[in-house]
């Protein structure tokens, strides 16, 4: 095994530097993956991980009814060498009568307004690269909030990326 | 980069080169025999008053007994790491003769100073630096004048600003980060010393800012946290499995713990009741005492 403290001495007077996120953050594939259903609505939070971006992705392509797209996003990192899983989904877990009296279905995940995803979801399955370096690098993230928050967060970085928005 | 140290402890090898950069290598789980590091206070005294302070240091704090401390830290071997802070450390008056000893004996020593204290104490700094009784500097971020940072930038490039996620606003980070070479180490709130009656809603509101804005600062500057702020914000969220094994240093008192060098006493960490005197046993029957569960 072996553990890294990159590039700073230990300074701290109060407890331990404990963890370091150097510059040169590098591309790290597992050698498992689980795409699980996620509930990504109007809570401000920040998805870094590959586990919260896999589930991002495979939340807003089921609910976006582009399952062929999953499988080939499956069959792709399974030709890397990735032991991927997928959580099945449960459609009719629940239903429930709408304001207009119509019966909507749950399928136990979702993303708030899911039908805004398209520019995101159609460049990361159709560039491979840009889908690796969504899911794996450390330097991609997800900002999720709601247009009902005062306070916006810019995704202000100096290094090369690319740049979503999913509004409402 | 290169190579300043490297010893065994134990079943492991670390090896610590020019820049701060931390190896450790081991196989199975870590069997350590000492401390890779140990935070030091070496007095009680400051004049900075601040409102938060875990330390509770003032201007009636006492320096502590440094001969006293280089007997109880003999048994270290050369390569371990000392964080040197206060109270204001600058302020004892044989600090320079304990870092020559450090030095003569290979252990590495690192200085945290407030950075309301770089005007007065600026030749001294620069003298520590030069003649290198010190390798890492951090600096304890309170103000957003930079003025008396920029020279020691020209002479290392150790400097590392420590800042209080709830103190400090998440925004300090965007100024440092336009210094140059940026070395942040973010620091949880202690609710411990003057920290519990400065602790309000605020410094709850300015944590929740810290957590949604921290992401946005990876790939700008080398980022550090310690294990409070860790558990504050959350850090693990920004790292792969694989990442975080690699890259997490291990829980307090595992591979660190801290000595008081003012009341004679070691703790697991700075914030900790739990307290033994030097009286009571040698560092390294205290070290020995841990559990530690990375092991």
């Amino acid at each position: 095994m072996k553990q890294i403290r990159k590039g700073v001495f230990e300074t701290n007077s109060s407890s331990t530097h404990s963890i370091c996120i150097a510059k040169d953050a590098e591309l790290t594939i597992p050698k498992a993956l689980h795409f699980s259903f996620g509930e990504f609505g109007w809570e401000c939070d920040t998805l870094y991980s590959v586990s919260e971006k896999a589930s991002y992705l495979y939340t807003g392509l089921m609910a976006n009814k582009r399952k062929e797209d999953v499988d080939k996003i499956v069959e792709l990192l399974k030709d890397k060498g990735i032991e991927v899983t997928t959580e099945e989904p449960i459609y009719k877990k629940y239903t429930y009568k709408g304001n207009d009296g119509g019966e909507y279905i749950d399928n136990g995940g979702y993303v708030d307004h899911s039908d805004d995803m398209g520019d995101f979801l159609n460049a990361v399955c159709e560039d491979e690269s840009k889908l690796m370096s969504y899911l794996f690098s450390d330097l991609s993230f997800i900002i999720t909030g709601n247009d009902n928050d005062d306070e916006d967060v810019d995704i202000n970085v100096d290094y090369a990326h690319d740049e979503y928005y999913k509004g409402n | 980069m290169e190579q300043i140290a490297k010893y065994r402890n134990g079943n492991t090898t670390v090896t610590i080169m020019n820049d701060g950069t931390k190896i450790r290598e081991y196989e199975n789980a870590p069997e350590i025999l000492h401390p890779e590091s140990i935070d030091v206070k070496i007095t009680d005294y400051c004049d900075m008053g601040c409102a938060y302070c875990h330390e509770s240091s003032t201007t009636k704090g006492v320096h502590g007994d440094l001969n006293k401390l280089l007997e109880v830290i003999a048994e270290l071997p050369a390569g371990v790491e000392l964080a040197i802070g206060g109270g204001n450390p600058l302020s004892h008056p044989n600090l320079v003769e304990f870092l020559q000893a450090l030095k003569a004996n290979g252990i590495i020593a690192n200085l945290t100073v407030n950075q309301g204290h770089l005007k007065t104490f600026q030749d001294m700094i620069t003298y520590l630096i030069k003649d290198e009784l010190v390798k890492g500097v951090g600096i304890s971020i309170t103000s957003n004048n930079f003025n008396y940072i920029k020279p020691l930038l020209e002479i290392t490039d150790n400097i590392v600003y420590h800042i209080i996620a709830g103190v400090n606003k998440v925004e300090v980070v965007e100024k440092l980060i336009e210094l140059g070479n940026c070395k942040v180490l973010v620091l949880g709130y202690k609710l411990f010393g003057f920290g519990v009656k400065f602790h309000s809603k605020e410094v709850d509101a300015e944590l929740k800012r810290w957590y949604k804005k921290l992401p946005s600062f990876i790939g700008k500057c080398t980022l550090s946290f310690d294990n409070l702020a860790i558990e504050q914000l959350k850090v693990k969220r920004l790292f792969t499995y694989e990442g975080w094994n690699k890259f997490y240093m291990g829980d307090d008192f595992c591979f660190t713990m801290y000595i008081d060098a003012v009341k004679q006493e070691y703790a697991p960490t700075s914030r900790s009741n739990k307290r033994k005197s030097f009286a009571e046993c040698s560092l390294l029957e205290y070290f020995s005492s841990r559990n530690c569960q990375t092991e």
